[in-house]
C-alpha cells in the first residue's frame, strides 16, 4: 500500500471538519432547543404559579372585604359630598365633586390593589427566608 | 443568633396614622373626606380609605355605618372612631417623640 500523499492528508482533514461540522450542527440544534424548551418551562410555569397565585389572591381580596369597602366608602363619601353642595347651592362645587369622584374612586381602588399585591409579596419574601 | 424583640416598636403608629389618631382624638367621628380636607394636604384622596382600613385591622380606631334618617338622599357614610389601641398608640408615640425629641408631654 502506497503512503498518503500530502493532498491526499489534506482532502483527509478537510473531510474530518466536514464531517464534524455535519454532525456537530444537528447536535448543537438539538441543545438549544432543548435549553429554549427547558426555560421556557421553569420561566412559563413560574410565571404562571406567580400570576395564578396573584389573582387567587386579588380575587380573595376582592371577594372578601377591603375593595369593596374601599369603592363603597369612597362613593359614598363623594355622594355625601355631592348631595352637601346641591343643599347649599354649590353647582360649580358640585360638578366638579362628581367630575373629580371618578378618578378618585379609580385612584382607591389602584392604591388599594397595589398596597395588597406589595403586602402579599412581602408575605410571600418573609415566608420563602422562613423556609430557607 | 437571639432575636431582638421591640414591643413598643410595633405597636407605634406611623406619621400618617398618628396625625389621623390626632385628627380623631380632636374632632371625634370623621369619615375619610373630611380627614383629607382637615389635613391641609398632608392626606390623599386616594390613599386615605386603604389608610384607614389597615388602622382598622391593627385596632387603631373603629369604624361604623351611618345611620341615615327616612328621606335621606345618597349612600350611608362610615364614620371612623379611635379605640382604645390606637389612644395607647398615639399616647406612646407621644411619649416616645419626647424622650427623644425632648418634648413634653401633655398629661
Amino acid at each position: 500500500m502506497l503512503p498518503p500523499t500530502k493532498l491526499g492528508l489534506r482532502m483527509m482533514d478537510e473531510k474530518r471538519t466536514w464531517m464534524m461540522l455535519i454532525l456537530c450542527i444537528p447536535t448543537l440544534i438539538h441543545v438549544v432547543y432543548l435549553s429554549v424548551v427547558l426555560c421556557w418551562f421553569i420561566f412559563a410555569n413560574g410565571t404562571r404559579f406567580w400570576i395564578e397565585s396573584a389573582k387567587n389572591q386579588l380575587q380573595l381580596h376582592a371577594e372578601t372585604f377591603s375593595l369593596r369597602q374601599t369603592i363603597a366608602e369612597t362613593r359614598a363619601d363623594i355622594d355625601y359630598e355631592y348631595h352637601l353642595a346641591l343643599a347649599e347651592n354649590r353647582l360649580h362645587d358640585a360638578r366638579r365633586i362628581r367630575f373629580e369622584g371618578r378618578f378618585i374612586v379609580l385612584k382607591a381602588v389602584a392604591y388599594d390593589l397595589v398596597v395588597t399585591f406589595f403586602e402579599y409579596a412581602t408575605d410571600n419574601v418573609k415566608n420563602l427566608f422562613r423556609l430557607g | 443568633m437571639s432575636k431582638v424583640t421591640q414591643p413598643w416598636r410595633a405597636e407605634l403608629p406611623s406619621p400618617l396614622e398618628e396625625l389621623i389618631l390626632r385628627m380623631l382624638v380632636e374632632h371625634g367621628k370623621m369619615y375619610g373626606l373630611e380627614m383629607v380636607e382637615a389635613s391641609d394636604g398632608q392626606l390623599k384622596r386616594g390613599t386615605i380609605y386603604v389608610t384607614l382600613q389597615r388602622m382598622e385591622k391593627k385596632g387603631f380606631v373603629k369604624s361604623e355605618q351611618e345611620t341615615q334618617l327616612a328621606g335621606a338622599t345618597g349612600l350611608p357614610r362610615r364614620l371612623y372612631s379611635i379605640d382604645a389601641p390606637g389612644e395607647k398608640a398615639l399616647r406612646m408615640s407621644e411619649l416616645a417623640a419626647a424622650e427623644f425629641g425632648g418634648g413634653e408631654v401633655a398629661v
